[in-house]
């Protein structure tokens, strides 16, 4: 980029925390237009302001700065319906292959998401099951090579990426059809540093039986 | 998983370009259009997806770095042209990069088959010039 000019840098819009946004709501009875958000979001924290609770309490641990909350019952950005049709999808691709416990972490659990924001997917699974499925994500890793580093990486972390374990065309799928800009699958390893809530687990498949009755 | 069959390559890439705007950058190199963030050919599928792990301070590390670029672009070559293909596609990508001096590395099982084994950092790039964006 030698002698280029430099872009201008966008303008940043300071993500407000959750507890900021029901304080300023209280106040002002409106932050919509500040945050960007949704009738959809509004709602939510209506209810979460005024109230009515959302959820059992699943974890009162905090990361990367995110509030102490709980998690809500539905997504933020989606309605029930529409949640038991993205748990569905999932439940039936192959991400189920890698593991059941799957479950929707970050901002849209624990309802100070964006419009914009993307859609955690964790599939937690067992260290044992993580290393297997590590191998074999990764069995093109060579001493040195940068397959390798990513693998590493991986260990590190406890989270092992979409696109390692096959299921871009799934995260495609679900933005697709759900609007959000991105999904992310991944699988995450028990007791691992993103292994923390709120959470809010995957709506149960319902078998075929169960429908008919 | 078949190992024969397993082309895809997550490539890192680091540079200032907007979103949208690379997106239509990559489209172009191939003659083609995107819908979202994703570009669908007969050689492969592209997704460019802004990596989640970016630091702007770690992405300078010569080693590991690349690992916490701006960018991560998932590539799924189509696995009935063979791994000739997967090795065009991938070098095709590296090469624009490179050109526009961007850094980038590929991260796959045929990074020797790459040129320059598929890892670049353009001499003298400015790591510091786009230091507000996360």
């Amino acid at each position: 980029m030698t002698g280029a000019k430099l872009p201008s840098i966008p303008e940043i819009k300071v993500e407000r925390p959750f507890e900021y946004q029901t304080e300023k709501y209280k106040r002002e009875g409106n932050i919509g237009e500040e945050v960007g958000a949704t009738a959809l979001d509004l709602l939510l924290l209506k209810r979460a302001v005024f109230g009515k609770p959302t959820a059992a309490p699943q974890s009162l641990k905090t990361i990367g700065g995110l509030p102490k909350t709980v998690a809500l019952e539905i997504p933020q950005g989606l309605i029930e319906a529409r949640f038991a049709k993205f748990s569905q999808i999932i439940r039936e691709s192959k991400a189920s292959q890698y593991g059941t416990d799957i479950r929707i972490h970050g901002s849209r659990a624990v309802g100070d998401a964006k419009a914009t924001s993307d859609i955690y997917v964790a599939i937690r699974v067992s260290p044992e099951k993580f290393n297997q499925i590590l191998k074999e994500a990764f069995k093109r890793a060579k001493p040195g090579n940068a397959v390798e580093r990513t693998m590493l990486r991986a260990i590190e972390t406890g989270k092992i990426q979409r696109g390692e374990i096959k299921l871009s065309k799934l995260g495609e799928g679900l933005e697709n059809e759900f609007g959000f800009k991105k999904v992310d699958i991944s699988v995450i390893r028990e007791g691992s540093l993103l292994d923390q809530g709120p959470w809010i687990p995957l709506k149960k498949q319902v078998l075929n039986y169960e429908r008919r009755t | 998983m078949n190992e024969e069959l397993d082309y895809y390559c997550g490539l890192y890439l680091d540079c200032s370009r907007e979103e949208g705007l690379l997106v239509s950058d990559v489209a172009r190199l191939f003659n083609s259009e995107c819908e979202r963030n994703y570009i669908h050919l007969n050689e492969c599928d592209i997704s460019i997806l802004e990596n989640d792990d970016f630091d702007e301070q770690k992405r300078t590390n010569p080693e590991d770095g690349f690992l916490f670029y701006r960018y991560k672009l998932e590539v799924e070559p189509n696995a009935e042209l063979g791994e000739e293909n997967a090795i065009a596609v991938v070098s095709k990508l590296l090469k624009f990069f490179w050109s526009q001096d961007y850094p980038a590395t590929a991260a796959c099982g045929y990074e020797d088959a790459l040129p320059n084994k598929g890892k670049l950092i353009p001499e003298n790039y400015n790591w510091g010039e786009y230091y507000i964006w996360k």
